[in-house]
């Protein structure tokens, strides 16, 4: 079922009793939890690093989004909608828990040329690189993170990014680019 | 610098023409930088992420709130609860000190009126409240109460006292019209009547449970 008919489903659920409407949204609901699922626990676990975490964000996303499910435009997007939601969240959270590795990586410093000649493959396995770009990704401010894994992770546009994040599109563009400066210069350092 | 790396963001991003990223790559350290930064972007969307466990939709569902009909909600409203009382040992104690107090203030401050009025027309005793509870005691304060506008003298006799109507006296209260006395009696069963001037016998009309004695009148039945 596409977006369209999930959301015209769920406005129009039920012409009966209150128990009668209820179990009928919950119905296309749950067929809208079953459809996004993978999408916004992977946004979550990217964002926070835990599946823990991300499980209790994909959770609560869902939770709030139920709310307002009936109040989004025909036509409008939910995977945005619920992308919104889970960013939103995972800011929260990584806020209540941000701590001092956020301060170690100053964005204008360039790699120094020693390391930049290293070949990640001779040092580390496929798997350690996977788990360094993980502990590059948790150390990013939050701001930088969410934009870094919106954009490189998730691949989403610009665009895209600017219906959960409205920011200015030359800010948005530069956290980017800072992002990246900051991961290359953990991952260097450690390669 | 600002502007060299919207133009390697340009490029990564693939924002730029072939023929801008060729003049690009000329320069062989932006190059270098280049592909360091293509390198850690194609990474990071190789990333892998765990699935989701099973059950997730369940789980999700099981956190809903349940939709109520509004009498279901007018429902709760009502009956739940806006604070919790607390019982340490001392708040106990003052608790039941506090109730012992509201209890002697009753037939003036919370009886229905109509009771009182009722008793006043009739001049009949009104009522009988034990003024204080131990449940470890063999002996029980008990409080009459008895509202009697008109009289001069109200005493209290039962079998307690073996009748006499001359021993107990109840004293006037600062309610006009309330007549009291607190005595302490015996665990059981009691019978008793309010004797008016010296003269008239009157039952307590508010007592739990009457008794015919037999000449014409009904005791009023007290159980400690």
């Amino acid at each position: 079922m596409e977006d369209e008919a999930l959301l015209a489903a769920f406005a129009s659920a039920g012409d009966g009793s209150v128990r009668e409407l209820e179990a009928e949204r919950r119905r296309t609901f749950r067929a809208v939890v079953e459809r996004y699922q993978d999408n916004v626990f992977r946004l979550a676990f990217h964002l926070t690093g835990s599946a823990e975490e991300a499980e209790d964000i994909a959770q609560e996303t869902f939770v709030a989004a139920y709310g307002t499910l009936g109040k989004l435009r025909p036509g409008s997007s939910i995977e945005a909608w619920l992308t919104s939601i889970a960013v939103n969240r995972a800011r929260d959270f990584l806020k209540s828990h941000r701590h001092a590795k956020t301060e170690v990586v100053a964005p204008d410093e360039m790699p120094q040329q020693a390391d930049r000649d290293r070949n990640p493959e001779e040092v580390a396995s496929e798997g350690q690189r996977e788990q360094l770009l993980r502990e590059a990704i948790e150390h990013l401010p939050p701001a930088y993170r969410t934009v870094v894994v919106l954009r490189d992770i998730e691949d989403k546009s610009y665009e895209e990014i600017r219906e959960v994040l409205p920011l200015p599109l030359t800010t948005l563009k530069m956290r980017v680019i800072r992002g990246r400066l900051m991961l290359r210069k953990y991952l260097e350092g450690r390669l | 610098m600002r502007a060299m790396n919207e133009l390697m963001r340009q490029a990564v991003d693939g924002e730029l023409s072939e023929t801008e990223a060729a003049e690009l790559l000329r320069d062989t350290s932006l190059a270098d930088e280049l592909h360091k930064t293509a390198e850690l972007r194609a990474a990071l969307r190789g990333l892998s992420a765990p699935k989701v466990r099973p059950g997730f939709s369940a789980r999700v569902l099981a956190r809903l709130p349940a939709k109520r009909s509004l009498f279901e909600r007018v429902f709760e409203a009502l009956a739940t609860p806006r604070f919790t009382l607390r019982f340490s040992a001392g708040t106990l104690t003052a608790a039941c000190a506090g109730l012992a107090v509201i209890a002697l203030t009753l037939p003036r401050a919370s009886a229905p009126a109509q009771q009182i009025q009722m008793a006043q027309a009739v001049q009949t005793p009104a009522t009988l409240i034990p003024a204080a509870y131990a449940p470890s005691s063999d002996e029980v304060p008990v409080r009459f109460v008895v509202v009697q506008p008109d009289a001069k003298d109200v005493a209290l006799a039962g079998d307690f006292n073996g009748w006499k109507t001359n021993a107990l006296h109840l004293t006037p209260a600062a309610e006009p019209g309330l007549w009291t006395v607190t005595v302490k009696l015996p665990r059981g069963h009691h019978r008793y009547m309010f004797v008016v001037d010296g003269k008239r016998w009157e039952t307590d009309p508010l007592a739990e449970e009457h008794h015919r004695d037999g000449f014409g009148h009904e005791n009023a039945v007290l159980d400690l």
